[in-house]
């Protein structure tokens, strides 16, 4: 049952198969909870079981317009937002100040680089992944993102969501999301590149 | 001509193809003089890729069936084990 797609196992989770539910939340409730933990981290488990409820009771109206992936990361996205109006909590989306800019400083009065970046010796994406203690450190560098560059990385290039998608999750413009990502892009390359210098997180 | 600087804030423009014919063709201009930038571009782009590969890890073993057991509890269970 592990190798059938998405469709074939909602057909049997609909009638009633408990397993193929049970192969769908091994399969897709890993991204669900990325997606949960982007938002509320100390709520992500409760999120997702909420979200499998709501999912559940709406599969039979699913009509695979989305990807079945894409279509439980929004239910998890709208509960986890549920979530934080219940609690009174907001969703801040600070990172577009100038000095949560990674590159204010970065040239001289020529615009010119201030810095040389060395080669990488990691020439792939895979030797990228590859390397355990860069892709910890790169963790430890999304959760200090400021709130409003990590929410829009996290959730366009780890969720995979389209740029529209994220712009109505955070009611943000697609200007202001842009300036975010590549803020957020830019301090990561930081990291990997005084990564690569040093060894040092 | 494009300065270093003007590169670096559009590069992510380049990577995500959201640029206009002649804006791509002044940015890969600059790109073919300026060894920095071309460096900075590649890493941006390396990064991008690795970061969207990035496998996301299988939920625990009890977490799934803690939702198990919440979900069939709440929603009225559609029907029966199916072994």
């Amino acid at each position: 049952m592990q190798q059938q797609p998405d469709d074939a196992l909602i057909v049997l989770v609909l009638a009633g198969q408990q397993d193929a539910l049970k192969v769908l939340m091994y399969r897709h409730g890993g991204v669900m909870l990325a997606a949960a933990r982007s938002i509320a981290p100390h709520a992500a488990d409760d999120i997702v079981q909420e979200a499998w409820v709501s999912a559940l009771g709406a599969l039979a109206g699913f009509e695979q317009r989305a990807a079945l992936k894409t279509w439980l990361v929004r239910i998890t996205i709208n509960k986890a937002y549920s979530f934080l109006r219940q609690h009174k909590q907001e969703v801040s989306l600070d990172g577009l100040a100038d000095a949560d800019n990674p590159l204010h400083d970065a040239f001289d009065a020529t615009h010119h680089w201030r810095q040389q970046w060395s080669d990488w010796s990691q020439q792939s994406p895979d030797e990228l992944l590859e390397t355990h203690a860069l892709q910890d450190c790169l963790d430890k560098h999304i959760e200090k993102l400021p709130e409003g560059q990590r929410l829009v990385f996290m959730q366009t290039q780890l969720l995979g969501l389209s740029m529209d998608e994220v712009c109505n999750n955070l009611a943000v413009s697609a200007s202001n999301l842009r300036v975010l990502l590549h803020r957020a892009r830019v301090k990561l390359h930081q990291m990997v590149a005084h990564y690569q210098d040093t060894g040092e997180c | 001509m494009l300065t270093c600087s003007e590169v670096a804030a559009q590069a992510s423009n380049y990577l995500d193809q959201d640029m206009t014919i002649p804006q791509r063709a002044a940015f890969r201009l600059h790109l073919m003089y300026c060894t920095n930038c071309r460096r900075f571009v590649r890493q941006l782009q390396l990064l991008k890729q690795s970061v969207q590969l990035r496998p996301v890890a299988a939920p625990a073993d009890d977490q799934v069936e803690n939702w198990m057991q919440q979900v069939l509890k709440q929603s009225g269970a559609p029907g029966q084990s199916g072994k």
